[in-house]
């Protein structure tokens, strides 16, 4: 059965069951499956390009979701795009994607090429629409397509086919033994972490629980409703888990009903899972791999107290899976030790890669002996049976579990009218990232403050990239060192300003 | 409490000696602050003055400046 027909049946089965729940709304799957019908009608009458993107801007409302359902019942590959996500970023997105139509779950204000309008009218519209399932988004064709950080300087749009997901969904179902309950979403629906959870909840006839960033920014609203959520499945990042680590009360008698975490997004601290499992002495935690051209995650590790005892670093996936394999520059596969890079297998791997960006896609998605193969960039290494992970190819990084491009940050900056140059420095605890410095050549001499300068360079920026993108210190330099082949020698450089 | 104590810690985990300054900025809309940032100010205040705050007692509308920062901690030393 593909996505929709799952929760089709769990829709007719149990129409009863609360599907979605978030900020004291709720929707259970009779009404998910009606509403998004009523769209899906909607849409569909208004004749737009065939199998052209439609963008949902929004949040964590219930109407997101039977946005996101809507469009692909209606034929349509839908976008996210979260409220955290800055103006000019979304001009770009809509305009890059091509896309016909933005359907909108909060208020939106902002002048875009490309008509508009509520979920709720478009519901209402539709309303006792009958379902027809010949429309919808099928197979190889596209489902969603998630935009993330470009070295080019703009992001890129990642293709997700409804065979990507519907494998993806099942292989996870298996791989981390997955039970029924309530599953929590942390993560906004334009960052693919969001889908470990969605799917794989409205597929098995499971209630979603989504905390919302206010939730999130006011600690006290968090765990209250952490508490009283009944929350059997966690999913996060490591940084999310740490900043609840910071209640000494969140535990196992807060959270009585939690049996498995998930995390990916980024590195898994050693730290973190100690702490998880003295308070959550029953709980499973499963340390998960894979970029969002593979469809959220490929491989799964279930953590052991040996692992914690045997490694400094946690492994990602076990040797023998078929689907991630370290191959040398020549695609040969690596002997135990020796590093290389991850390359990912299997029918999760995008099957039309990034949208309307063949160069880029074919840079990265090649063809290996007959199968089509994603060139993760990551790189790795095999000891005693386990892939372990050892760091990037180029200058992409994870900050907080966002993953971004220094080039693209670097970009945005020396596209700034005062700016003649830029290097990002990622500031490491480790092998973790925790803070960005840019170095700043400007055009002209200062004449204001440098705090002043840096604050009006931060409020530009901060319309073209996403906050967790903007370099949280910046220095100012009257060039920036060369090496010499003429280009940045940024070893020296964070040297100089002490990194 | 020494309070000029307190703003350098803030200062520190902004890493932006603005904080020094101009007392009265919002840390959180100006973007030196963050809920990461906030887990490194509390463990801080922690570390190196010995006041705990729980992190449910913190939130952006009362502790959103250096000065409030400031009054927020004296009520809880």
């Amino acid at each position: 059965m593909n996505v929709l027909q799952q929760i089709a049946s769990v829709a007719k089965e149990h129409p009863e069951k609360v599907a979605y729940r978030s900020a004291g709304q709720t929707v259970t799957y009779g009404e998910l499956w009606e509403q998004s019908n009523a769209l899906a009608h909607t849409i569909k009458k208004m004749n737009l390009p065939k199998n052209s993107p439609i963008t949902v801007y929004g949040h964590m409302s219930p109407k997101q979701i039977i946005a996101f359902l809507g469009v692909v019942k209606a034929g349509h590959p839908y976008i996210p795009l979260d409220i955290s996500i800055p103006s000019e970023r979304i001009t770009h997105i809509v305009e890059a994607s091509k896309s016909s139509f933005m359907i909108t779950t909060e208020q939106f204000d902002l002048e875009i090429a490309v008509q508009q309008q509520a979920a709720n009218d478009l519901i209402v519209k539709g309303e006792g629409a009958q379902n027809n399932p010949t429309t919808w988004v099928s197979e190889d064709e596209v489902f969603y397509i998630i935009y993330t950080s470009g070295s080019t300087g703009k992001p890129k749009g990642v293709q997700i086919s409804e065979s990507n997901l519907r494998h993806f969904v099942a292989w996870i179902n298996e791989a981390c033994s997955l039970p029924n309950g309530v599953y929590l979403n942390q993560a906004p629906y334009s960052f693919d972490l969001s889908v470990m959870d969605l799917y794989p909840a409205l597929t098995g006839g499971r209630e979603l629980h989504a905390i919302t960033k206010s939730q999130i920014e006011n600690a006290g609203l968090l765990f209250e409703e952490l508490h009283d959520s009944s929350i059997n499945v966690w999913t996060s990042t490591p940084s999310f888990a740490k900043i609840c680590l910071m209640n000494p009360e969140w535990n196992d008698e807060q959270m009585p009903d939690l049996q498995t975490f998930l995390f990916c997004g980024e590195v898994l601290p050693l730290q973190v899972v100690k702490e998880l499992k003295q308070r959550f002495k029953k709980a499973t935690i499963y340390n998960l791999y894979g970029p969002t051209e593979t469809t959220v995650a490929v491989t799964a590790v279930e953590v052991t107290d040996d692992m914690i005892k045997t490694y400094e670093h946690l492994p990602i996936a076990p040797v023998d899976t078929g689907v991630l394999k370290i191959m040398n520059e020549q695609m040969e596969e690596v002997t135990d030790g020796e590093k290389g890079e991850l390359v990912i297998f299997g029918p999760t791997v995008s099957t039309s890669g990034y949208l309307y960006a063949e160069e880029q896609t074919n840079k990265v998605f090649k063809t290996h002996e007959g199968e089509r193969v994603y060139k993760a960039g990551d790189l790795g290494y095999i000891q005693d049976g386990h892939i372990f992970y050892a760091g990037r190819s180029d200058f992409q990084i994870k900050l907080h579990g966002y993953r971004m491009e220094i080039e693209e940050i670097e970009k945005q900056i020396e596209a700034l009218d005062e700016v003649g140059a830029c290097v990002v420095l990622p500031v490491k605890s480790g092998e973790e990232v925790t803070a960005l410095t840019a170095c700043v050549a400007l055009h002209n001499e200062m004449t204001e403050k440098p705090f002043k300068v840096t604050k009006n360079l931060k409020e530009k920026l901060l319309k073209a990239i996403p906050n967790y993108m903007v370099p949280k210190k910046f220095v100012y330099l009257d060039s920036l060192p060369l090496n010499m082949n003429g280009k940045v020698d940024r070893k020296r450089l964070a040297v100089e300003v002490g990194l | 409490m020494d309070k000029e104590k307190v703003i350098q810690i803030i200062a520190d985990v902004c890493e932006d000696d603005v904080v020094l300054e101009e007392r009265d900025l919002d840390l959180f809309q100006e973007g030196l602050l963050d809920s990461f940032g906030t887990i490194n100010l509390l463990v801080a205040f922690e570390d190196e003055l010995g006041i705990n705050v729980p992190i449910t007692v913190f939130n952006r509308e009362e502790w959103n400046t250096p000065n409030n920062i400031v009054m927020q901690l004296e009520e809880l030393a």
